[in-house]
């Protein structure tokens, strides 16, 4: 990044390197366009807000994630979401059947759960780094992970885990 | 979980995702940024925002706190009622809608005598009304004998008000009427402002305007000019006059109630009139009586005063004449000794002089003789025929004539000596 704070390459280079984390954290909760798009903006106008107090490239990442978490558990709690149901289904096709069962039981998953699941598995993140973006006690992160895989075995069983 | 990454790495940003999204973020960072910069460079347009504003509040508190002192000074020096006070200085006070006098007003040359300190604003009603009366009583427009009529008219257009103000009129001006001692007549009364407009266009004071035209009412042949310096007892009075003469059919209209004040009110003016003539005999007689006295009490000590003075005149005349040799005429001796007499008047003679009115003509040898009749020397004096006078001139009282008989009897005494 080595352009200028501010410049529209700046924000060009910026969103690009950070829009599928975040797009691939609203999936974790929503399933329309519209709320995607809401939360995709609000999450990254704020990322550019707050650019200056960033120490490090992970510790952006890590800023973005929690950021992206807590917008989308925000938008899902709203008055307008919670009383209008979605219309549009973003769906992106399956491999195969026990691959669509182990997403649809993912989904599933409490938020803290899910949230923990995600960071582990995908973004290969420890559990005192998971700790710290989800500002837990990391003991607390082992016991939420234990809990999601636990759920994710009665669901799937041990072959995918 | 290979499987779920696998299928999460398929989860990517479209790109009209991510062009709308760089699109809304450009325009808000940038809008931001310039909110920021603003924000940064701001302490001194926030300081003179700020200045500005409190500026602005403060004239505008000004500005509202002038407009209300300006509109609250109008509204308490506008006069809403007015209480009209009629003796024969004829004075007016603007009362506003506190209960206040804020302005005044006279009808005529006594009103402004009366009027003259100018300390009636500002102050109740009740308070101006009592000045006023007592000015007026300082002054001696108000007469002692308690004939003088008071009238205390309240104009207003609300009747509850000109109520209150006619009562508090009436009870201020008795109220301040026993304090000074002195009786008079207060009739009171009230009126609407469209009259007052009325009287002020006439030049009139509307207390009086009202009672001349119930005067008018019973005798057209009266003009307002007749009794537009009138005092207000006169009017009145001729008003009870013609009440009385024209009977009592005009009670039956709608000023009955007027017209049995106006009557109540002569009443008390005839019977202070009586009253005042009654003590004015009273106190003539007494008067009488008591000069009377005091001349019986004067006289008798200046008789018997002038008595020993004429007594020891009388004496020395005799010496005198008895000094002189029998040689001489009569005339000769009279003027020897009226001469001797005036040349050698003494200190008591001076004082007789002045007790007798300093006529010459009593130091005359005759009035010597004539004194000398007087002062007892009877017998000689019953000789020349003039004793019976001065004795009736004695008898006569008063020291004056008693005075000016001796002197007459000098002179007859003095043709006798001829």
């Amino acid at each position: 990044m080595s352009q200028s704070f501010g410049t529209d390459d700046y924000i060009s280079a910026a969103i690009e390197k950070h829009a599928d984390m975040v797009r691939r954290i609203c999936f974790l909760y929503l399933r329309n366009s519209t709320d995607v798009e809401d939360v995709f903006q609000e999450v990254f106008l704020k990322f550019f807000l707050n650019y200056t107090s960033f120490e490090s490239e992970d510790h952006q990442e890590a800023w973005l994630c929690r950021v992206a978490f807590n917008k989308c558990k925000d938008y899902r709690k709203s008055f307008w979401h919670r009383r209008v149901v979605s219309i549009e289904e973003m769906e992106i096709p399956y491999e195969d059947p026990e691959q669509q069962e182990l997403i649809k039981t993912v989904l599933e998953l409490p938020s803290d759960q899910k949230e923990v699941v995600y960071l582990h598995y995908y973004e290969n993140r420890t559990i005192p780094e998971i700790a710290e973006i989800m500002q837990k006690n990391i003991n607390t992160v082992y016991s939420i992970l234990r809990r999601a895989k636990a759920q994710l075995k009665k669901k799937v069983g041990d072959d995918e885990l | 979980m290979n499987s779920f990454s696998e299928y999460m790495g398929k989860v990517k940003a479209e790109e009209e995702l991510k062009i709308k999204t760089e699109s809304y973020v450009r325009t808000a960072f940038s809008s931001a940024e310039r909110h920021k910069k603003a924000a940064d460079s701001g302490p001194k347009f926030r300081r003179k925002k700020f200045v500005f504003n409190n500026a602005l509040t403060a004239v505008s508190a000004v500005a509202v706190c002038l407009i209300l002192t300006l509109c609250g000074r109008a509204y308490y020096h506008t006069p809403v009622n007015y209480l009209c006070l009629d003796i024969n200085p004829s004075v007016e006070l603007g009362i506003n809608a506190f209960g206040r006098v804020v302005s005044i007003l006279a009808y005529n040359e006594d009103g402004f005598s009366l009027l003259r300190d100018n300390q009636y604003v500002n102050l109740s009603v009740v308070d101006a009304v009592g000045t006023l009366v007592h000015n007026a009583m300082k002054q001696g427009f108000i007469s002692g004998d308690g004939s003088t009529v008071i009238a205390v008219t309240a104009e207003s257009n609300r009747e509850k008000a000109a109520a209150q103000l006619q009562s508090s009129g009436d009870s201020a001006a008795n109220s301040t009427l026993s304090a000074g001692g002195i009786s008079a007549i207060v009739y009171s009364d009230c009126t609407d402002l469209q009259f007052r407009k009325q009287a002020q266009d006439a030049g009139i004071s509307p207390g009086k305007l009202r009672l001349i035209l119930i005067l008018q009412t019973l005798d057209q042949s009266i003009a307002i000019e007749d009794y537009k310096n009138a005092k207000m007892t006169d009017i009145i009075t001729k008003a009870n006059e013609l009440l009385t003469r024209s009977g009592s059919g005009l009670e039956n209209g709608k000023d009955a109630e007027i017209l049995q004040k106006i009557r109540s009110a002569a009443q008390q003016v005839q019977a202070a009139y009586a009253k005042g003539e009654q003590e004015q005999n009273r106190s003539g007689a007494q008067n009488q009586n008591q000069g009377s006295g005091e001349q019986e009490q004067n006289q008798g000590p200046n008789d018997s005063g002038t008595q020993n003075q004429v007594q020891n005149q009388g004496s020395e005349t005799k010496q005198q004449i008895q000094s002189q040799s029998p040689d001489t005429g009569q005339q000769a001796q009279n003027q020897s000794v009226g001469t001797g007499q005036q040349q050698t008047r003494t200190p008591e003679e001076q004082t007789q002089n002045q007790l007798q009115g300093g006529d010459e003509s009593a130091f005359s040898p005759n009035k010597g003789q004539t004194t000398g009749t007087q002062s007892g020397d009877r017998e000689t004096v019953q000789d020349d025929g003039g004793g019976s006078q001065t004795s009736s001139a004695t008898e006569n009282g008063t020291p004056t004539s008693g005075n000016g008989s001796s002197s007459g009897t000098s002179s007859g005494n003095g043709k006798s000596g001829k």
